[in-house]
């Protein structure tokens, strides 16, 4: 029973770094934010009720650190190193390097979102969640995750348009 | 030209999120409209780019400290200290801890007495080179029923996770010993980290138990939140703080600790009361 929680949070320990990469715009930060979570859902682990999506709750989660302990005392300004944003596959270079410039651009862009809306986009276009899903992890009315959706996607689009107009196309699609 | 109710439609069509009425009545108006076809294009696009950027992600390697951190968690309150004692060095260094530092740096020692009891009794001793009394929600951690639970059945020397009652608060406890009071009760004496909205600290605090059950915190200290040098052990007289909290302990008679196999059976007996 205690095994298979763990082994339920160590199978959602990657999807957890991602959102914590996309919350906090840099892989250290990241990491640590990724760390106090795991400490605090460890602590509060009987919270979760079984038969209940472990992923929902552990974003829950990362999301109350990020809000009640980092978020406020983060200085403004998102460091993103290229060098360090890898891509998948190591020894496919060109598709990796396409990877690693796609992430950089769309990570610049999320930066300079409102957080209520990177957060969204993040939880509903990155992780799948739905909007109802979504709307449980945020405490918030699933009216309020669409329309933070759209704003944010709406600029997402407008800065990739903007990104286009000046040679620099983001590559989209499969 | 789409309005913003048009937009959230079919952003929501293109999501999947519509009843299969509303998406057919979304798809019949595409079909008779350049402009929202071109919404519903730029809806599709904005997230593809985003699955697509952040697709190689969730395929990185978790690094083994955050794995081990896992594997190693004493979820049921016994064991894995070790751990445990690892991450509380990580604990204290990261930069919720950055504030109280700098705070701890201008007031390196402050206090509270709570418990009505032994006020009288060690305020005397706090008036003594001490920085004066302070009142904080954050302290009340040392007084919370979870603390209290924590301490009713952890061992000396092993630090556990530790989250208020009320939920705005978590961090660790280390109980560091145990031992009988003058006035016929247990007492224990322990460490708290406390990571709060308002930010992070440590506490050194005695809390003792009546034949009852109940606890009472008798006499809190905020500390530096200085690394230990070993690990899980606690040094004892080694500044200020830890010296007043000697006194203290003395006071209620703290000089009859109880070695860990008689601190085991008291354990016991409380966890079977």
């Amino acid at each position: 029973m205690t095994d298979a929680k763990k082994e339920e949070l160590i199978s959602l320990l990657p999807r957890l770094r991602r959102f914590c990469l996309g919350l906090t715009g840099s892989r250290e930060r990241a990491d640590d934010l990724a760390q106090a979570t795991c400490e605090r859902a460890l602590a509060r682990l009987d919270q979760w009720k079984t038969g209940t999506r472990m992923d929902s709750w552990l974003f829950t989660v990362a999301r109350s650190v990020w809000i009640n302990d980092w978020h406020r005392r983060q200085t403004r300004g998102v460091e993103v190193p290229l060098d360090q944003m890898g891509g998948r596959h190591a020894s496919d270079g060109v598709a990796a390097a396409e990877q690693t410039l796609l992430l950089k651009r769309v990570m610049e862009k999320l930066r300079d979102l409102p957080d209520e809306q990177r957060q969204v986009l993040l939880l509903v276009c990155v992780e799948g969640f739905s909007y109802a899903e979504a709307a449980t992890i945020l405490d918030i009315r699933v009216g309020t995750v669409m329309s933070r959706l759209a704003r944010g996607r709406r600029k997402i689009q407008h800065l990739a348009m903007a990104d286009a107009g000046t040679g620099r196309v983001a590559k989209i699609g499969e | 030209m789409p309005d913003e109710t048009d937009e959230i439609l079919i952003m929501a069509y293109v999501d999947g999120e519509l009843p299969p009425e509303q998406h057919a009545a979304v798809e019949r108006r595409l079909a008779a409209s350049p402009a929202l076809k071109e919404l519903e294009r730029e809806m599709r696009e904005s997230r593809e780019m985003l699955r697509q950027a952040f697709a190689a992600e969730a395929d990185r390697p978790v690094p083994d400290r955050l794995r081990d951190l896992v594997v190693n968690a004493d979820i049921d309150g016994k064991g894995a200290a070790d751990s445990n004692v690892v991450s509380l060095a990580h604990f204290l260094k990261r930069p919720a801890f950055g504030r109280i530092r700098r705070y701890a740096a201008v007031a390196a020692c402050l206090m509270l007495v709570a418990g009505w009891g032994f006020g009288g009794l060690l305020v005397p001793l706090l008036d003594s080179g001490s920085g004066g009394v302070i009142l904080s929600a954050e302290l009340m951690a040392a007084d919370d029923p979870n603390t209290h639970a924590m301490l009713a059945r952890t061992p000396s020397g092993e630090v556990v996770p530790w989250r208020s009652a009320d939920g705005d608060a978590s961090g660790r406890i280390m109980p560091i010993a145990t031992f009988e009071s003058r006035f016929g009760q247990y007492c224990r004496q322990f460490t708290q980290e406390v990571s709060s909205a308002d930010g992070g600290t440590r506490l050194l605090a005695i809390a003792c138990r009546d034949g009852d059950g109940a606890w009472s915190t008798s006499f809190v200290m905020v500390t530096p939140p200085s690394e230990p040098r070993n690990p899980g052990t606690y040094e004892t007289a080694s500044g200020p703080t830890e010296e007043t909290m000697s006194k203290a302990a003395a006071a209620l008679g703290g000089e009859s600790v109880l070695d860990p196999a008689a601190e085991r059976t008291l354990l016991d007996r409380w966890s079977g009361s």
